[in-house]
């Protein structure tokens, strides 16, 4: 089974209120935390002597609070035994939510009151069934005064079912409503103010609270570069940069982010990046089918035409066979050839923006929202599907019969898969008894399956299709969707999901700045998910176009977005940019041999960390792919440059050609000393190579 | 540069001329001599320092990762009267009174050469998590990372500037469920991307080793030259970790390209190559040894993961285990003919062991209750069994250890200081090894 | 962890036959293999702990006749000798008086184990296959056999008769009706028939589809054809096992059998299950019913819903499926059919606080049931 790493970095948690007064109980409790305490407190870093390291105030609010100091003390001492694996008592410790689900016995706490809650009593160290069981792991009463403390910060419920005693955990979700609302929100946006300053609305309030100067506005040189390559997926040529540089109007940077869209780059690029995110890199025997079954051409299609994101995901999860604009759509569920589990887990991040890998045998170990039922219903949605050639192709065809599955947890103890699914939807549908025996029939079909030993003529589609069921309540009415495109886009764009980790949009995984993802979502949703719409909310916003040299001295966190961040290029801008660099046109086959062995080297898109492997530091020095780019050709670069007269000029237009500007003193210096010592030819095309290899032109910023 | 009048540390105040005359001759020599400097330039002006890097120095790990975890039954720690023992049953040692797996016959007639230890007693059962745990010697902590073994050991006791990569893994299986996802994370955590590992085999060539023809040295050298500075005015302006790692990156392709033969299997000895055995996994241990041979401080072997029988456990361990049983017989006697068992340390473990009973698809399942693990060479005792199981391999009766005393014991035979505290910056506190938490002292020279 | 699934499409079990559990015993280790006194109210068992016992079906009460000193692989009853023969993963051939408990006659046929062991129709050889699998190449191929694969004995006599080669681990073997042929399949889905007049080799091919190499996880070799049977006529041989699985521990292979007409110049596939009627899991028996008209699949559940299935013989088509709720490893027809044993095992378990071991081993009894 496979989980995350708790070892990948999660981003520096940000408390979500700066403390405007502190009350006194709380002052008290943190002078009196241990040294052990305010180790686990995520929130500060180990000050090392000259070193200043900023302590973000920790907040008064009970969410804050929570993941600050409730979370990690019990993640130390009682998650083993009461998490996502295992949950002895039937209790899940990880949320204000399943602990007032609660084990068998109701809900562990009354909130506002430490006194009444059976949890403190477990803890304590008279009481009867005495948490936790090992006598060398106790909590000391530090501890203890950290869970006293926010159980006291809650709201006392309304209800009179709420007391220590009860059972009765139905007042629970009107709590959870009402609690979840009376959180102060911190950044309102002004429902009056257009749409186009929201991003950077939201991004200064952050920055002037937590005291961040944003680096300077890029120069045309440095956006123009960006830009083509966010939106067309390559560098701009000489000309086009020349030509940007030379337009003297004002609002000259949206005209050129509206021309690019339009280009046919922009699609193009789309796909690239769509296709991997999607689907992942293909293997090697399957990277001829996304195009010979048309789903390059659909994603292209889509994207050129702007179709609505919602649509387009409701195309790929019902794989009906179509000619025209949704052609190609099926293959999303097709390449995956009848393994329904590889559906369920490629579907989530789309549709709920999570990772749902790791609750197949048991409920997700940290993610306390996701959980088996979770994994086996969106399995349910999928297994009636089956690939099939028919007359008029071949397509995904889809039963009305059969895939009733249950599942076993750990213990062995198994339950029927139902069709209930992250959003908190379901879709009902009536299950066979365990003795009957349900019967295919042509009528339950919009279009049968063929009869025994015969060839359909279109794949089957049932009157009653699961698919169209679920992606029907995946792409109306549900803000994951909306909110997980936006934070890849985001991620693409600005070189960081506002959930750093891309797919996991869950309890575990915090945003950086969660009101601002949460205006993108609606934006988004409210908009009919329109993709061009919101590629240009990012990209005009200012915080897109700033610079990527800090102001200051020392340079802000990256999940600040203070200054723009790097962006390692994919293998396909990377490829294309050193195709326009080097002044070369390559040809199929050679170019899609170059395409497929840049993207086998480069497999990356949205790398959580970005690794340059020595491999391809090796590639790169060594691969005859890059040096015949490199070679004399008429007309590329190289050429071009030996034909000039002084090695200053070769400088400057090799700057110019590959990193479109000019070179400053000391480069000058450095590149014509290493040019002097060696042949015209032998100079330009180890000069190109140096430009082409480092940083600057290997990332976007 | 520091001054040539300033005092080395731990010598008090040696800033005569005649110790700066010896000390630059001293400098010049190791430098001129073309080895890539043996020490940190810093290390040469502390006489503890130099004495912990001679120390160190020549020291090498091979870790043998049998991933998916091995059985203890059929292999270390065999219950040949139990109900559990399973259908292979066991054979003497060359120590008196113990008695390994009988498909480990060659392994047994070197046992006094080796260090077993029977009672490893850790907590995780899952592969992701346990991996993560037996790699990097204690539970995770977000969001810092801590650095896996081979990047400990290729900071302690590799350099930065040595051609041959500090930490080398030699897995030919580039799929393996959550060991894939394992390979695609952060191994070097805390340490930086300099410190993760170089990842070979299945082709046996590194790719893109050799230099093109029509590229002299003078043309790499100097463009090469260019692409560093211009990548490090970047990152210097820019503050920018991109950056950083690339030239980190590139700084190791010289290296690596000086000793890209090392990495072809055709370059090696057929007789060894048949000697080893046939099988990737047999190849790439050799390959190791080869590595080691050449200075390689770290090198991990695994090759997917077999060992999780699951399904069919007997079927599949009658070919792994004769195989696991050929080549560390094989390595081990090879590493002391050539003089380097001493100097090497060679651990053979997975990530926990598998269970006493079969389950119905006649397989075993994950045990992490109860496990065994073996290591040799530098710093480990002789011929010692130390820990036990029940009868039927159950529980541990005798001094259990986790991975946290491990960690300690391997630290410990390298000469490596366990609970040295990690003065990186931008991480909490942390140890080598936490808890301060005791090595195996039986095993231990 | 285990996931019932129903496959898309299932055939609908057909009325034609059934099969309705009866009696059920178990045994404290896991049952290997099974075979039936013609009067029908004894079985003999082989199991995991190498014990060979006779086992009472009115009332499962056993009698303990011989002991191998690892797993005991194979048990068959010779009606005209009134003799039991068994094998074991120590490689022996143990002959037993069923009325006496000590082994009349050992015989060490092999170094290594022996996987299956049958005895022939006319009861005057038994054969045992055996093989370690061991690596011959990079790919982890199997390496030569360093003994002979496969060994016939005279039953009456226990010497050796014949010794042939084949490709290890060869891990099934099956007689022909008329006693003459001799089959054995590998891990490799090689078939080997050798002709034990001659003692020729009368045909060879192989079938790819029940082996399958690791490359999720293990880049070695798993699966095999694990039983195999001829048809009444001896022109055809049915052979099972699992297809290849991707992951090769979740042992999910499809549940396949396939039949060749084995005596043609090139040996043909002529049938195989149907796709939409297998679920995953290693299939392990394959029997003919007496009658001939049905043959019976049995083995593991991994995916779907049945382990153990009735077979029309001439179509190859489904009429019953179950679910035996155990690991079927062996079967045989008892009162000409009217009834079917089923050996196998469930998980071995852990020892309970008192110090047991719990039982593992099983016996059931079901009741063929034909609608006329």
């Amino acid at each position: 089974m496979q989980s995350r790493d708790r070892y990948w970095g999660s981003p520096r948690i940000k408390p979500l209120f700066l403390i405007s007064s502190l009350t006194v109980p709380t002052v008290l409790l943190l002078s009196l935390c241990s040294q052990a305490q305010q180790k686990a407190s995520l929130a500060t870093a180990k000050a090392k002597p000259g070193k200043a390291v900023a302590v973000k105030p920790v907040a008064e609010d009970p969410e804050t609070y929570w993941t600050n100091h409730v979370e990690p003390l019990l993640d130390k001492q009682c998650f083993k035994c009461h998490a996502g694996v295992r949950q002895q008592g039937g209790l899940d410790i990880r949320s204000l939510d399943t602990i007032l689900r609660g084990g068998g016995s109701g809900p562990e706490i009354v909130p506002g009151k430490p006194a009444e809650s059976r949890i403190i009593n477990y803890i304590s160290p008279k009481a009867d069934d005495h948490m936790p069981p090992d006598p060398k792991k106790q909590l000391t009463p530090e501890e203890i005064g950290i869970l006293k403390t926010w159980i006291a910060m809650l709201p006392v419920p309304k209800s009179k079912l709420a007391t220590g005693k009860s059972t009765d955990n139905t007042w629970v979700a009107d709590y959870l409503a009402d609690y979840r609302r009376s959180l102060p929100k911190r950044d309102v946006f002004p429902a009056s103010a257009p749409a186009s300053t929201a991003i950077d609305w939201f991004l200064q309030s952050d920055w002037k609270r937590s005291k961040v100067e944003p680096a300077h506005l890029s120069s045309d040189l440095v956006f123009a570069r960006r830009i083509y390559l966010d939106l067309a997926g390559r560098i701009p040529s000489l000309d086009e940069l020349r030509q940007f540089v030379a337009d003297k109007s004002s609002d000259k940077r949206t005209r050129l982010i509206d021309t690019l869209i339009a280009s046919d780059d922009y699609p193009k690029h789309m796909r690239e990046v769509f296709d991997t995110v999607l689907m992942g890199r293909p293997a090697p025997n399957n990277a001829r089918a996304r195009v010979d079954r048309g789903w390059n051409t659909y994603l292209e299609t889509s994207f050129r035409a702007n179709r609505p994101w919602n649509e387009m995901v409701h195309d790929m999860l019902v794989a009906r066979p179509a000619e025209g604009p949704t052609h190609g759509a099926d293959w999303f569920l097709g390449e995956k050839n009848n393994s329904y589990q590889a559906m369920a887990e490629a579907v989530a991040p789309v549709a709920f923006g999570v990772q749902i890998k790791c609750a197949q045998c048991h409920n997700h170990p940290l993610a306390w929202e996701i959980e088996q039922r979770h994994y086996w219903g969106l399995v349910a949605v999928f297994n009636r599907s089956k690939n099939v050639d028919t007359e008029t192709g071949p397509g995904v065809a889809e039963s009305a019969v059969g895939g009733f599955i249950s599942f076993a947890n750990l213990k062995k103890e198994t339950q029927p898969a139902g069709l209930v699914f992250l959003n908190g939807k379901s879709v009902a549908e009536k299950v066979p008894g365990a003795n009957d025996k349900e019967v295919d029939s042509p009528d339950l079909y919009v279009v049968p399956p063929a009869a025994t030993g015969k060839r359909a003529h279109s794949p089957a589609i049932p009157k009653f299709s699961r698919r169209e069921a679920f992606a029907n309540a995946v792409t109306h009415d549900n803000p994951q969707l909306a909110r997980a495109f936006v934070n890849r886009l985001w991620a693409d764009l600005m070189g960081r999901g506002i959930v750093a980790v891309v797919d996991q949009i869950d309890s575990r995984h915090h945003a950086s700045h969660p009101e601002l993802l949460e205006w993108l979502g609606h934006d988004f949703e409210q908009s009919g998910y329109d993709v061009k719409r919101m590629v240009r909310l990012i990209v005009s916003s200012r915080a897109y176009q700033l610079d990527s040299k800090p102001v200051g001295k020392t340079p802000p966190s990256p999940d600040d977005f203070a200054r723009s961040l790097d962006k390692p290029l994919s293998a396909e801008q990377l490829l294309h940019s050193l195709w326009i660099a080097t002044g070369t046109r390559v040809e199929p086959p050679k170019a899609t041999e170059m395409e497929q062995t840049f993207c086998a080297k480069f497999p990356d898109i949205m790398a959580e960390n970005y690794n340059p492997s020595l491999q391809q530091a090796l590639f790169l020095t060594n691969s005859p792919m890059l040096d015949d780019l490199l070679k004399p050709t008429p007309g590329s670069t190289v050429t071009k440059l030996m034909a000039l007269k002084t090695n200053e000029a070769r400088v400057r237009d090799a700057f110019s050609a590959v990193l479109g500007r000019a070179p400053d003193t000391s480069e000058l210096q450095q590149c014509q000393s290493m040019l002097a010592a060696q042949s015209p030819e032998k100079g330009a095309r180890n000069l190109l190579w140096a430009l082409l290899t480092c940083a600057e032109f290997q990332v976007n910023h | 540069m520091t001054q040539d009048n300033e005092p080395i540390e731990g010598m008090g105040q040696c800033n005569t001329p005649d110790h700066t005359i010896h000390r630059r001759k001293f400098l010049q020599g190791v430098v001129g001599a073309g080895a890539a400097s043996l020490m940190s330039w810093n290390g040469l002006f502390s006489m503890n320092a130099f004495a912990a890097q001679a120390k160190k120095q020549g020291k090498h790990c091979i870790l043998l990762w049998l991933c998916g975890a091995p059985s203890q039954f059929e292999t270390w720690d065999p219950k040949p009267d139990s109900i559990y023992g399973g259908p292979f049953g066991s054979i003497p040692t060359k120590i008196p009174g113990v008695r390994f797996g009988e498909m480990m016959a060659k392994t047994a007639t070197i046992a006094d050469k080796l260090s077993i230890v029977r009672s490893m007693k850790t907590k995780q059962g899952e592969h992701f998590q346990a991996i993560s745990l037996l790699q990097r010697g204690a539970p995770p902590r977000e969001p810092f990372v801590r650095p896996t073994l081979g990047s400990v050991l290729a900071q302690q006791l590799g350099h930065l500037d040595s051609p041959i990569p500090n930490f080398i893994l030699l897995d030919p299986c580039p799929e393996g469920n959550e060991y894939k996802e394992f390979k695609a994370g952060n191994w070097a955590g805390w340490l930086g991307a300099q410190y993760g590992p170089v990842r070979a085999g299945g082709e046996y060539k590194l790719a893109d080793v050799k230099r093109l023809a029509d590229t002299t040295t003078q043309d790499f050298e100097q463009r090469e030259a260019l692409r560093k500075f211009l990548t490090r005015k970047y990152e210097n302006e820019r503050a920018s970790a991109a950056a950083s790692s690339q030239n980190a990156v590139f700084n190791r392709v010289k290296g690596l390209m000086s000793c890209a033969d090392l990495f072809d299997l055709d370059k090696i000895d057929p007789k060894d190559r048949a000697r080893y055995g046939p099988g990737t996994f047999a190849q790439h241990t050799l390959m190791a040894r080869n590595l080691v041979e050449n200075g390689a401080p770290f090198v991990m072997v695994s090759n997917g993961m077999p060992w999780d029988a699951h399904v069919f456990q007997h079927e599949i361990y009658q070919m792994l285990v004769p195989e696991v049983d050929k080549v560390i017989y094989n390595l081990i006697t090879d590493l002391e003919e050539r003089g380097l068992l001493d100097k090497t340390l060679v651990v053979m473990m997975g990530e926990f062991g598998r269970t006493p009973w079969l389950n119905v698809a006649r397989g075993r399942d994950h045990y992490p209750d109860a496990w065994s693990l073996a290591m040799a060479g530098a710093g480990i005792k002789k011929g010692v069994v130390v820990g036990a199981t029940d009868s039927d391999g159950i529980d541990v009766t005798e001094k259990p250890f986790d991975e946290k005393n491990l960690f300690a014991t391997i630290f410990s035979a390298l000469d490596i200081d366990p609970y040295a505290e990690y003065d990186e910056a931008d991480i909490a506190t942390f140890y080598r090894v936490e808890d301060h938490a005791a090595p195996i002292k039986e095993i231990l020279l | 962890m285990s996931v019932l699934e129903t496959p898309i499409n299932a055939a609908a079990a057909d009325a034609d036959v059934k099969l309705v559990p009866g009696k059920e015993f178990k045994l404290p280790t896991a049952v290997f293999a099974i075979d039936a006194h013609p009067a029908g109210k004894r079985l003999f068992a082989a199991c995991f702990d190498g014990s060979v016992f006779e086992v009472s079906t009115e009332t499962g009460e056993r009698k303990l006749l011989g002991k191998h000193t690892s797993f005991a692989s194979g048990v068959r009853y010779l009606p005209k000798a009134d003799r039991v023969v068994s094998a074991g993963y120590d490689g022996a051939l143990l002959w037993m008086n069923p009325a006496e408990t000590k082994p009349l006659r050992t015989v060490a046929a092999h170094k290594f184990w022996s996987w299956k062991m049958r005895v022939s129709p006319d009861e005057q050889f038994v054969g045992t296959v055996t093989g370690q699998y061991a690596p011959g190449d990079i790919k982890y191929t199997p390496a030569a056999e360093v003994e002979p694969s496969i060994k016939v004995y005279e039953a009456a006599t226990g010497k050796l008769r014949w010794s042939f080669p084949h490709v290890p681990p060869t891990l099934s073997v099956a007689f022909s009706p008329d006693s003459r042929y001799i089959a054995a399949g590998n891990l490799m889905g090689e078939v080997r028939v050798y002709d034990l007049q001659t003692g020729k080799q009368a045909a060879a091919w192989t079938t790819p589809d029940f082996t399958c190499w690791g490359i999720i996880k293990s880049h070695h070799y798993i699966g095999g054809i694990y039983d195999m049977t001829f048809s009444a006529d001896g022109k055809d041989l049915l052979v099972c096992g699992m297809g290849p699985m991707v992951d090769p521990m979740a042992g999910n292979g499809k549940q396949t059998w396939q039949r060749f007409a084995w005596q043609e110049k090139t040996p043909r596939k002529i049938s195989e299950i149907k796709e939409t009627d297998a679920g995953g899991g290693l299939m392990e028996v394959l029997r003919f019913h007496p009658d001939q008209k049905t043959f019976l699949m049995s083995g593991r559940l991994a995916i779907g819903k049945w382990n153990t299935a009735i077979f029309d013989a001439a179509s190859g088509r489904t009429l019953h499926t179950a679910d035996t709720k155990m690991r079927v490893t062996d079967a045989t027809w008892l009162h000409d059919g009217a009834q079917l044993a089923l050996s196998g095992m469930t998980g071995q378990g852990k020892k309970t606080k008192e110090g047991k071991y719990p039982e593992f081993g099983h016996v059931k009894l079901y009741d063929f049931q034909r609608k006329v």
